[in-house]
Formats: C-alpha cells, structure tokens, sequence
C-alpha cells in the first residue's frame, strides 16, 4: 500500500485566502479570520448534576460560566451555553487541556469529541452587522445582543453557534464543518458590498 | 409568529417543528386497552381557543416546548420545557 498523508486542514483552506474581497471600499467593512487550530467538545450535564458540571466548568474558564445561552472564557479556552446543561468547549491550539477537563468531569456530564467537524470564523469590522442580518433572524443589535451573548439559531438555513466576544464588535460564528463552504459563500455575498478584508 | 423559547428567548416559528396537541402526547395510556391506544396515537380535538401544543426547537436548543396558543388569534400565553430536564434555565 502507498503510504498516504493525513493532511490537517481547517474547514475553508484553499476558501478564505487573506487578501481584500467584495467592494473596494478603501476600509473594509467586514473583517474575517478564520480560527484553524483548535480542539472542540460538547459536555452534556448527567439528569441532576447541571450545577456541579457549571462548577467544573467555571473553573476550568477562570470566569462564571452560566447553565444558559452564554459565551465565557479568556482568549485560549471559550465555554459556550448551546441548550440546558449543555455547552461546547473550544480550546485555541492544541487542546490539551481539555483533557484534564475530561477527567474532571467524568461520570457527572458526557463528554463528545467534536474533533475537526467544526468551521470557527470571528468576524468585526463596523459593517459586521449589517451583513449578518442579512441571513440571521435574531436580533443582533449592540443594544440587544452584548458581549458574551450567544445563540444557537441559522444562518441562511446552516445550523450556526454565533456569540459577541467584544463590542468592536467581534462575533464568533461556529457551524458545522460539512455546510463551511456554503456558509462561507453566503457570508462573502451578504458582505461584499461592504468590502471585505479576510486576515 | 414567533415562539419565546425559554432558554433561546424569542425566535421566529420557522426555527420550529410543530408536533400538535401536547396533552394527547404526554398522557400515554397503560396497560393494553387498544381503544385507548388508537385515542392516543390518532384521536385529536382541534379546538378554536386555548390549545396546548408540542413545538421542538430544531434550529435552536433541540429542545420540546409546550406552547400555550390561542388558535383564534395565534396569542401565545406560556412557553416550557416539555420534560424537566429544562428546569432552572432562563431565557
Ligand atoms: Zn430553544
């Protein structure tokens, strides 16, 4: 047998290529990174034990984490609420740490790999509302949707996980990683008339 | 039409997947009696008022809710968790 190479590529390699895309507006509008090293569990609480895994996790974050529709953690380790007692944990780079989490929660939440099957995208820039809306039915306004909000709602029919980090603002957008390329053809079109600088 | 979730907070109806009458569902008979099996899975009353419903939150929390609609007016006066495993989230 020929021996073969696993490639590691994140879920828009060969798609979001830096460079500027859309209008050439002088000052993109919309601003997008694609997240491409990171590991991703989901942890979901055993019947009961919903607090004790918010204890866990909470310090695991170094912040509170809430048994709600939440986004907390520091720039390597985020905690996102997804449904009660449930949450999904993204650790930028290697991951290892979520190993110790693992352990920590065994027997009290189940604890699921997500392995590469995610697409994780930030997108700012002072237009990044206007685009979004164009294909997302809730209310992303700064005066509704505020930092370490999240939800779990769609963007042009595709499942996706969305969450302000900050007020710039950034939001996190995560789907699955099977729909990345039709979610990515979606974003670019809402938007493009903005211009759009993909770092 | 827009359903208040109570851990996802208001969505629109398209977000959701209707199932119909709550109440017909959640009280599964025992035992053997087949009359009252075949009441179960094909018996609805299609009231004109208050009508408690099973609505899953497909697109959100996966979740079932029992929505309290008035099927006059599509006014809905409660939103919860269809199980109790919900208990104690909020919106
Ligand atoms: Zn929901």
């Amino acid at each position: 047998m020929a021996d073969r190479t696993i490639l590691n590529r994140s879920a828009l390699a060969g798609l979001a290529k830096p460079g500027v895309i859309g209008a050439p507006t002088g000052n993109p509008g919309v601003r997008i990174r694609e997240i491409t090293e990171f590991a991703a569990i989901t942890v979901i609480a055993r019947r009961g034990r919903a607090a004790e895994v918010v204890e866990i996790l909470s310090r695991h974050a170094g912040s509170p984490v809430a048994d709600a529709a939440k986004r907390a953690g520091n720039a390597s380790l985020s905690i996102t609420g997804t449904a009660p007692g449930q949450w999904l944990v993204v650790a930028r780079g290697a991951g290892n740490e979520l190993d110790n989490m693992r352990a920590d929660l065994n027997g009290i939440a189940a604890v699921t790999d997500q392995g590469d099957g995610r697409l994780i995208i930030e997108v700012c820039g002072a237009r990044a509302r206007d685009a979004l809306a164009k294909g997302i039915a809730i209310d992303l306004d700064a005066s509704v949707f505020k930092a370490g909000d999240a939800a779990q709602t769609s963007a042009a029919h595709t499942g996706l996980q969305i969450a302000l980090i900050d007020e710039a603002p950034t939001f996190e957008m995560i789907s699955a990683r099977s729909t990345a390329e039709s979610f990515w053809s979606w974003l670019v079109a809402s938007a493009a008339e903005y211009g759009i600088e993909v770092v | 039409m827009r359903i208040r979730c109570p851990y996802c907070g208001e969505r629109s109806n398209d977000e959701f997947t209707v199932l119909g009458d709550a109440d017909a569902l959640l009280t599964r008979p025992s035992g053997e009696n087949i009359e009252a099996f075949h009441e179960y899975v094909y018996q609805r009353t299609n009231p004109a008022g208050l009508h408690r419903e099973l609505w899953y939150h497909s697109a959100g929390c996966r979740r079932w809710l029992v929505v309290t609609r008035d099927t006059r007016t599509h006014e809905i006066t409660n939103v919860a968790f269809a199980n109790s495993r919900g208990e104690g989230a909020t919106a």
